[in-house]
C-alpha cells in the first residue's frame, strides 16, 4: 500500500520515484479509465504523433514548393521535310522541358480562355506545361505588385491591362523583354513585328523604346447595335451623341411596346470600367499627359451620358463591360458601346440570342470628333520568376500569326487579334464582318493617359462620374472635384 | 501551500502556458509593433521606406475617404446590432414559448447562418439581391413592392450588407438570449403570472435583470464584429457604387493593397484597432468584471 | 405563458428565412446554366450534376480544397493540443497574473485582421515564406489560440478537481494524471474546441488573400472571390456548387458541437 507523500513533491522527483527499480510499490492510481498505457507506451505515442504532424507538415511543404527546373536536355528532332512554324518553338523550348509555368490572367470576358488554350497547344507542342489562373482585375493586379514586393516568385507572367503600363513598368514590377528578343535561342525568326497593329504596340507594349510586353489583345471601342431593328425602322447607326440619346429614347419610349427592348446598355458600375463611357464621348482632344475632366468636353460627356439614362436598361449603373455586353446579347437593348471583343461572344450560340442580328459601327462623335477609346492587354513578365525564358517563349507563340488565327477562328473562344494580317484575313473577315471598319476605329482611337497615378486618377473619375449619375452631385460640382483631386495626385 | 518561486511545479505551469502565450505574442503582437514602427514611415513599392514621424496620421484626419468609410461603419454598427438585439430578443421569446423537442431543431436551424463562410454568403447574397435576376427583386414585385438594385443603388448598398450581416448574426443573438431565457428561475415568472401581470410588465420588471449579463455580452461582441466587418463587404459590393458602402477595415486593405500605401495604412489600421479595442474593452468589463469565473 | 399564433409566425418567418438561402444555394448548384437565373424562378426541374463536374474537372477546384483542408486542419490540431496545455494550467494552477493574461488573449479577438496581415505581409516577404500553406497553418494556430485557450479553460473549470488531487496525493506525475484522468473526461470538450476552431480556419479569408499567390496555396474562400466570374459573368450554377462544397463540412460539424456552440461562441459565459 501507499505511504502518504506530501503534496510538495516536485515533478521531477515523482519521475525519479517512478524510475526507481525494485522493491518500491506503484502509486496506486485511481484509474477512471480502463485504459492504462505505461510511461513507454506514451513515448510511443507522442513520438508518433509527432512524426505524423511534422511529416504532414513537410509534406505539405514539398507538395507546396515550386518544381526545380530540370536541367536535362532533350535531343533535337532532326527535321525532315519543310520547317513548320511551331519547329522554333519545339526546338527552342527543349531546355525547358517539363517546367510549368504560372499565369495570371484576367477573368472575364473570354480573356482567359484564349490563353488557357493557347497553353493547351504549348503543352503539346513543347512540353512545358502552362497553368493559368483566372483573377478579376483588382485581384490580378493586385497579385502582380504583390508578387513584386513579397519577392514571391509565385507567378511568371500576367496579363496586364495597358492602362497601368506607365505605372508598372516604372515601378519595375515587370521585366523589359529586349533581353529575350535579343537572345537568338529564344527570338522566332518568323515573328513578324510590322504585323502587329502599330497604335497598340506604341501605347501599350514598348516604354521609351523598350519592350515590356507583347500584345495579347488590341481593342477599341466601337458601338453595337441591333441591325435587324435598325433596318425594320428604317434607321441609321448614330453619328453624334445627341442622336444616340434620340435613338435610345426611340426604342425606349416610342417602339417598346413592340420591341421591349431599352436603348442602350453602358458599363456605369462604380469601377475601372465607366470612365470608359465617359472618354468615347470626350470628343476633344484628349491630353495623354495631362488629361482634363471640367472643361468643355469633359463635362459635355457627363451630361450626354446622364441624357440618356432614362432610356437604358433599368440596371446599367450595375453593369460592368462585361455584363452590359450580356444585356446586349439577351436582346436586352438595342444599343450598346463596348470593347471590340463582345464580338466573338456575340456569334456564338450558348452565348447570344442576337447572332446575326447585329453590326458594328465606330462610337458617336462627340462635340469635335470621335473619341473611341484604345485598350488592350499585354502579356508582361515578372521579375521573381524563376522561369522568365519558358514564360517568354510560351508568350511569343501565343502571339504567332497562326496561332492568333486559330483562336480567332475558334468558335468557343474569341478574341481579338492584334495584328493586321489577321484581321484582314480572308478566312476571318468572313466570320467578322466588320472587321475592316474595326481598324480603322484602331487607328484613330484615343489613348488612356500615360501617367503612373493612372490607377488612382481612374478611380477618382468613377467615383466623381458616379456621384453625378446618381444625383448626388451636381455637374460642375462632381468634375470640379474630380479635377482638384487629379491636381493633387499629378502634383 | 507554500511552493519555492523556482520549483519544478511551478515551471511545469508556465511551461504548459509557454507555448500559447509565445506564440499568440509572435504572431499576433509583434506584427502589431511592427505596423505601429510601419505606421510612421511613408512606403510605396517600389521606393524604399521612409521615416516620416507623424505624418501619416495627420494626414488621416483630412482624409475624408476615411471620414466616410467611418460613417459607414458607424450607421452599420448601430443599425444592425440594434435590429439584430431586437430581432434576437423576439425570436427567443418566441422560441422559449415552444416545447423543448422543437426549440432543439429550431435552434439547430439557428446555427446555419452563423457558421456559414462569410465568402459563401456573401457570393449568395450577391445572386439573391442581383438586379435582374435575383430572387428577391422577384418576389418584391410580385408583391408589388417593385424592384430595386439591392448592389448598386448608393442609397441602397449600405442597407443591403446591413441585411445580409443581420441575417449572419441575429441566429447567434437569438441562441444567447435563447440559453439566457432558458436559465431564468421559474418562481418569479410563475408568481407574476398568479399575481396578472402583463407580459410586458414581466418582462420587464422579471426578465431583463436576469438577461443583463448575456444582453451586454452579445452587445460587445457584436459591435466589435460590426465594426470589423470586411468579408461580406469585399464580396457583396466591394465598397459599393462609388464609396457609399466602404467600411474601415475594406478602406485599410484597399489602401494596402490596391494602393499599396502601406506605412498610411498602418497608421490607419492601428486608429481603426484603437477604436475597436477601446469599445470592445469598456464593453467586456462592463459585462465581465474582473472576477474569475 | 400561452403559446400563441404571434409566436408561431415569429418562429416560422425566422425558420424560413434561415434555410430558404441555404436550399436556395444547394438547389442552384443542381440546375443548368438557363434555369440558374430563370424569371420566374425555377422550382420543379430535374438536377443536373454538370455543374459539379465542371467545377471538379474543368475548373481545377481540387487544389483549393486540399489547401483548405491541409491549412484547417493542422492548423487546429496544433491550436487545440497547445491551448488544452495552456488552458489546464491556467485552471488548475495558480500563475501569477492569470487574470491579464487571459484577458490579454482575449483582446487579441478585437484586432481587425487587416492590421495583422499589413505587417505580416512584408514580415512573410522578407522570409520569402509566401504562397505556402505552412504560412496558413502557422498564422492560423496564432489566431485560434486565444479562443481555443478560453474555450478549453471552461471546460477543464468544470471538470472536478479532486480526481486529480488525489493522483497528486498519490505522487502520480503531471502526464500520468493528465492522460489517466484529465483526458478521458474532457476529450468531448478538445474534440469541440477543435471543430470550434477548425470552423473558424476553414472560413477565414484575410490571411490567405493576401499571402497566397496561386493554387498552390490559396484556400477555398480566397478562390471564391474571384474565380467565379469568368467570361459567362457570375457563374451562378458553379458558385452554388462552391457554396455547397464549402459549407457542407462546417454545417456538419457545428451540428456536431452544437451543444457546446453558444457557450463557445460567448467565450463560455453563457452556458447553453
Amino acid at each position: 500500500m501507499n505511504e502518504t507523500k506530501s503534496y510538495d513533491r516536485g515533478y521531477f522527483t515523482s519521475l525519479r520515484r517512478f524510475y526507481t527499480p525494485y522493491g518500491e510499490s506503484r502509486p496506486q492510481v485511481i484509474v477512471l479509465s480502463e485504459k492504462t498505457v505505461s510511461r513507454r507506451g506514451y513515448v510511443k505515442y507522442a513520438g508518433a504523433g509527432i512524426v505524423i504532424v511534422a511529416g504532414a507538415a513537410a509534406g505539405a511543404y514539398y507538395a507546396t514548393r515550386p518544381p526545380p527546373t530540370p536541367a536535362e536536355t532533350t535531343t533535337m528532332a532532326t527535321a525532315t521535310g519543310p520547317k513548320e512554324w511551331s519547329d522554333f518553338y519545339k526546338e527552342a523550348a527543349a531546355p525547358y522541358k517539363g517546367t510549368k509555368l504560372q499565369v495570371i490572367s484576367v477573368s472575364g470576358q473570354r480573356l482567359e480562355d484564349t490563353l488557357i488554350s493557347s497553353g493547351q497547344e504549348f503543352e503539346k507542342l513543347t512540353g512545358i506545361s502552362v497553368e493559368v489562373t483566372p483573377l478579376s482585375w483588382d485581384a490580378g493586379h493586385e497579385k502582380v505588385v504583390s508578387d513584386y514586393v513579397a519577392k514571391a516568385g509565385a507567378y511568371d507572367g500576367a496579363t496586364i491591362d495597358g492602362w497601368v503600363m506607365a505605372n508598372f513598368t516604372q515601378s519595375g514590377y515587370l521585366v523589359p523583354q529586349d533581353q529575350f528578343w535579343n537572345n537568338s535561342a529564344l527570338r522566332d525568326p518568323n515573328f513578324n513585328f510590322d504585323d502587329l497593329v502599330p497604335s497598340i504596340v506604341d501605347l501599350n507594349c514598348t516604354w521609351q523604346n523598350e519592350w515590356w510586353g507583347l500584345p495579347y489583345i488590341g481593342d477599341v471601342s466601337v458601338l453595337f447595335y441591333r441591325k435587324d431593328l435598325f433596318d425594320k425602322y428604317d434607321m441609321k447607326p448614330p453619328e453624334t451623341w445627341d442622336e444616340y440619346t434620340q435613338t435610345a429614347k426611340f426604342f425606349a419610349k416610342d417602339v417598346f411596346e413592340q420591341e421591349h427592348v431599352y436603348g442602350s446598355a453602358e458599363q456605369l458600375k462604380m469601377g475601372i470600367d465607366c470612365p470608359t463611357s465617359w472618354v468615347y464621348r470626350y470628343g476633344g482632344p484628349f491630353d495623354q499627359y495631362h488629361p482634363v475632366v471640367n472643361n468643355k468636353y469633359g463635362k459635355q460627356a457627363f451630361q450626354w451620358t446622364k441624357d440618356v439614362l432614362p432610356y437604358s436598361a433599368p440596371a446599367t449603373l450595375e453593369y460592368d463591360s462585361m455584363e452590359s455586353g450580356d444585356a446586349f446579347l439577351r436582346g436586352d437593348v438595342a444599343m450598346n458601346p463596348n470593347w471590340g471583343f463582345l464580338a466573338g461572344k456575340a456569334v456564338d450560340p450558348t452565348m447570344s440570342k442576337i447572332q446575326d442580328k447585329w453590326f458594328v459601327a465606330p462610337v458617336p462623335k462627340g462635340l469635335e470628333k470621335r473619341t473611341p477609346f484604345l485598350g488592350g492587354w499585354v502579356l508582361g513578365i515578372l521579375p521573381y520568376s524563376k522561369r522568365k525564358e519558358a514564360a517568354f517563349l510560351f508568350f511569343e507563340y501565343h502571339s504567332t500569326q497562326q496561332n492568333q488565327k486559330r483562336v480567332v477562328l475558334d468558335p468557343s473562344l474569341g478574341s481579338v487579334p492584334t495584328r493586321t494580317s489577321v484581321l484582314s484575313d480572308p478566312d476571318v473577315v468572313a466570320k467578322f464582318p466588320y472587321y475592316p471598319a474595326y481598324v480603322e476605329s484602331l487607328l484613330t482611337s484615343v489613348a488612356r493617359p500615360s501617367v503612373p497615378e493612372f490607377l488612382e486618377m481612374w478611380d477618382v473619375l468613377s467615383i466623381a462620374f458616379s456621384d453625378y449619375l446618381t444625383n448626388a452631385k451636381g455637374l460642375d460640382e462632381a468634375t470640379d472635384w474630380c479635377q482638384a483631386k487629379w491636381e493633387e495626385l499629378l502634383a | 501551500m507554500h511552493i519555492p518561486f523556482f520549483s519544478s511545479k511551478r515551471l511545469l505551469r508556465y511551461a504548459l502556458i509557454a507555448p500559447a502565450l509565445i506564440w499568440v505574442i509572435v504572431f499576433m503582437i509583434f506584427p502589431l509593433i511592427y505596423s505601429l514602427n510601419l505606421s510612421f514611415q511613408t512606403w510605396q513599392p517600389p521606393e524604399p521606406p521612409i521615416y516620416v514621424g507623424l505624418k501619416n496620421y495627420i494626414e488621416m484626419l483630412s482624409d475624408e475617404r476615411f471620414g466616410n468609410a467611418l460613417q459607414n461603419t458607424s450607421i452599420f454598427t448601430i443599425g444592425t446590432v440594434a435590429t439584430e438585439m431586437a430581432i434576437g430578443l423576439l425570436v427567443a421569446l418566441s422560441i422559449s414559448r415552444l416545447k423543448p423537442r422543437i426549440a432543439e431543431k429550431v435552434n439547430v436551424v439557428s446555427v446555419i447562418p452563423i457558421v456559414m463562410t462569410p465568402v459563401i454568403t456573401g457570393i449568395l447574397w450577391r445572386m439573391i439581391m442581383h438586379g435582374d435576376y435575383g430572387i428577391l427583386n422577384y418576389y418584391l414585385s410580385m408583391l408589388g413592392l417593385g424592384r430595386y438594385s439591392w448592389l448598386s443603388d448608393p442609397k441602397l448598398t449600405l442597407f443591403s450588407n446591413m441585411i445580409v450581416d443581420i441575417w449572419h448574426w441575429t441566429p447567434f443573438v437569438a441562441l444567447a438570449f435563447t440559453a439566457g431565457i432558458s436559465a431564468i428561475p421559474r418562481e418569479p415568472l410563475e408568481a407574476a403570472q398568479l399575481d396578472g401581470a402583463s407580459y410586458w410588465q414581466t418582462f420587464k420588471n422579471i426578465m431583463l435583470p436576469y438577461l443583463r449579463t448575456i444582453l451586454m455580452l452579445v452587445l460587445l461582441l457584436r459591435v466589435v464584429e460590426a465594426i470589423l466587418f470586411f468579408d461580406i463587404n469585399f464580396i457583396l459590393t466591394k465598397g459599393g457604387p462609388g464609396v457609399r458602402s466602404e467600411m474601415v477595415s475594406l478602406y485599410v486593405y484597399k489602401n494596402a493593397f490596391w494602393f499599396w500605401n502601406l506605412g498610411y495604412s498602418s497608421a490607419l489600421s492601428y486608429i481603426v484597432l484603437i477604436i475597436a479595442d477601446i469599445i470592445g474593452m469598456a464593453l467586456f468589463f462592463i459585462v465581465i468584471g474582473r472576477k474569475k469565473k | 405563458m400561452k403559446t400563441n399564433v404571434f409566436h408561431y409566425v415569429v418562429i416560422v418567418l425566422y425558420v424560413v428565412a434561415i434555410v430558404f438561402p441555404l436550399y436556395w444555394l444547394v438547389s442552384t448548384s443542381f440546375k443548368t446554366h438557363l434555369q440558374t437565373f430563370a424569371i420566374p424562378p425555377v422550382w420543379i426541374f430535374t438536377p443536373t450534376l454538370k455543374n459539379y463536374e465542371e467545377v471538379f474537372v474543368l475548373r481545377d477546384f481540387n487544389p483549393y480544397l486540399l489547401n483548405s483542408v491541409i491549412a484547417a486542419t493542422i492548423s487546429s490540431l496544433i491550436a487545440a493540443l497547445v491551448a488544452s496545455l495552456a488552458a489546464y494550467s491556467f485552471s488548475r494552477y495558480e500563475i501569477r497574473q492569470s487574470d491579464n493574461l487571459l484577458y490579454f488573449l482575449l483582446s487579441t479577438k478585437m484586432l481587425p485582421p487587416v492590421a495583422v496581415v499589413i505587417p505580416m505581409f512584408v514580415f512573410m516577404s522578407t522570409l520569402r515564406f509566401t504562397n505556402n500553406v505552412l504560412a496558413l497553418v502557422i498564422l492560423y494556430v496564432a489566431m485560434n489560440l486565444p479562443f481555443a485557450v478560453w474555450m478549453m479553460k471552461g471546460f477543464f473549470d468544470a471538470m472536478p478537481k479532486e480526481p486529480e488531487e488525489a493522483a497528486q496525493i498519490d505522487g502520480c506525475s503531471f502526464i500520468k494524471t493528465f492522460m489517466k484522468i484529465v483526458l478521458p473526461q474532457v476529450i468531448g470538450g478538445i474534440f469541440a474546441t477543435f471543430i470550434f476552431i477548425y470552423i473558424y480556419a476553414w472560413n477565414e479569408l484575410v490571411f490567405a488573400l493576401v499571402l497566397t499567390y496561386t493554387n498552390v496555396s490559396q484556400t477555398i474562400p480566397v478562390w471564391a472571390t474571384g474565380g467565379l466570374t469568368t467570361y459567362r459573368g457570375i457563374m451562378w450554377g458553379e458558385s452554388g456548387v462552391v457554396g455547397t462544397i464549402t459549407i457542407m463540412p462546417v454545417l456538419i460539424f457545428a451540428f456536431l458541437v452544437r451543444k457546446h456552440l453558444i457557450r463557445g461562441l460567448t467565450f463560455g459565459v453563457v452556458k447553453g
